[in-house]
């Protein structure tokens, strides 16, 4: 880490897509890699860090996780998982984790990747392939020649 | 009511109790985190929805986390889904003993088939035949030119089987040692009861003495053997070494032939066939295996 912490001494404001701002400390957005290495830019120093591609409710909770995160490095580990398990079974929408993995990769921030992509994945583990297309929306376009094949093929998956 | 009057808002705000704080949210304001999580209902925002199923990166990111059957079950999905997990995403491993009985049954079904994908499965897998793109030329072994046609090389060497099969405690990042640097391919041989042959390296020095009991037994030199490969097309390629594998039903039993009936005609190195005979619900299907030295 390059940051040095000097705790409520720098603050980084982020504009989410909306037009919302957050004031966070740095040591919190940097964990983010994205804001990290704007930081690092020094794009900071001009007013706040626009980040496009989240909308402020979604920015909010990323906060949120980062700010768990960033304060309680020498805490339980326990503890940390505790809040994390409540953290996504509050976001019981696929939509809302979709968007928050979305909000993730962009950011880049690895610990909520992670999580969150487990979470989707325990998700969809017990659903069937038309379950998984309703769910985000995804065209089948094997023809039904295809769709026999690929079914044969990965049959004992099906058992 | 009376101070309300000033404040030129709507009449159903005046009613509110808080409308001030109201006014606060709805208009875009610096302010701090509270730290308990405030959860609303999520808007419902299918574009994004439908991103994450056709972004590879994160559906990438989702599918590793899912264990061996789903991702099967997957494939199904659509044909993005399907070459995504058939070509990018590597085999979350099991623990060797449950991984043992737990893929078994699935190879015999995949074997059936003749589906075997190498990049999907575990590396036991990769003891059976992969599709074959060329499944037409079968019983013209495929020159060097045509090496477009041959399945990826496998993520996991076969070597690890040895492991695998010897100690249960083997830990998963054993297994998942880097790829040693030759790829195995198999072909059915239906109509040919001649004898097989195979390029063939010890990859590992705890096998070299199996190597060498091969080469002892040797009856003829390797040059003078009908080499598969010898009658390729393309015979300005410099032709792999090959090393004649005598047939299982001539060879010595050794302590393990009870797995098998002893009649099996397997001629690939032993611990191939040693992890085969485990495997292998019918024998008769593997009759050459050829191990290149790419």
């Amino acid at each position: 880490m390059s940051i040095t912490t000097e705790n409520n001494e720098k603050m980084i404001t982020l504009m989410s897509s909306d037009g919302e701002e957050f004031v966070v400390e740095e040591a919190v957005a940097a964990q983010s890699q994205t804001i990290k290495h704007l930081i690092e830019d020094g794009c900071s120093t001009e007013g706040s860090i626009p980040l496009p591609n989240v909308t402020g409710r979604v920015l909010s909770e990323v906060i949120q996780y980062c700010k768990k995160h960033s304060s309680s490095d020498d805490k339980e580990e326990k503890e940390l998982e505790a809040w994390d398990a409540e953290f996504v079974k509050a976001a019981d929408d696929h939509v809302a984790l979709t968007d928050l993995m979305m909000a993730a990769n962009f950011l880049d921030i690895k610990g909520l990747l992670d999580l969150v992509a487990q979470t989707l994945a325990n998700m969809i583990t017990g659903k069937s392939p038309e379950e998984v297309r309703r769910m985000w929306n995804i065209k089948n376009d094997f023809t039904p020649e295809e769709a026999e094949k690929v079914r044969k093929e990965n049959q004992w998956a099906f058992e | 009511m009376h101070t309300f009057k000033h404040n030129r808002s709507p009449p159903h705000q005046i009613c509110s109790p808080l409308p001030a704080t109201i006014s606060n949210l709805q208009s875009p304001a610096r302010h701090h985190i509270s730290p308990p999580p405030p959860r609303r209902p999520p808007p419902i925002s299918l574009s994004t929805a439908e991103m994450i199923g056709h972004n590879e990166d994160i559906l990438a990111q989702i599918l590793i986390h899912l264990p061996f059957t789903s991702l099967g079950k997957f494939r199904c999905v659509s044909k993005h889904w399907h070459s995504l997990i058939t070509h990018h995403i590597p085999p979350r491993l099991y623990p060797p003993p449950c991984g043992l009985l737990y893929l078994r049954h699935e190879l015999h079904e995949d074997a059936r088939h003749h589906t075997c994908q190498p990049s999907l499965h575990h590396p036991l897998l990769l003891l059976f035949p992969a599709k074959p793109a060329n499944t037409h030329k079968r019983h013209h072994p495929s020159p060097p030119a045509a090496t477009k046609h041959r399945p990826q090389p496998p993520l996991f060497s076969s070597s690890s089987l040895l492991p695998l099969s010897r100690q249960a405690t083997t830990t998963a990042a054993q297994l998942a040692r880097p790829a040693t640097p030759f790829t195995a391919t198999y072909t059915h041989n239906h109509t040919s009861r001649r004898r097989h042959t195979a390029g063939h390296q010890p990859p590992l020095p705890h096998l070299a003495r199996d190597a060498n009991n091969h080469h002892r037994r040797h009856r003829r030199p390797p040059a003078a053997a009908p080499s598969r490969f010898s009658s390729s097309p393309s015979p300005s390629a410099a032709p792999p070494v090959t090393v004649r594998h005598e047939q299982a039903r001539s060879r010595r039993p050794d302590r393990r032939s009870f797995l098998l009936p002893r009649r099996t005609p397997l001629s690939a190195p032993r611990r191939v066939e040693f992890a085969a005979r485990l495997l292998l619900p019918a024998p008769r299907r593997l009759q050459t295996a050829a191990v290149k030295v790419s």
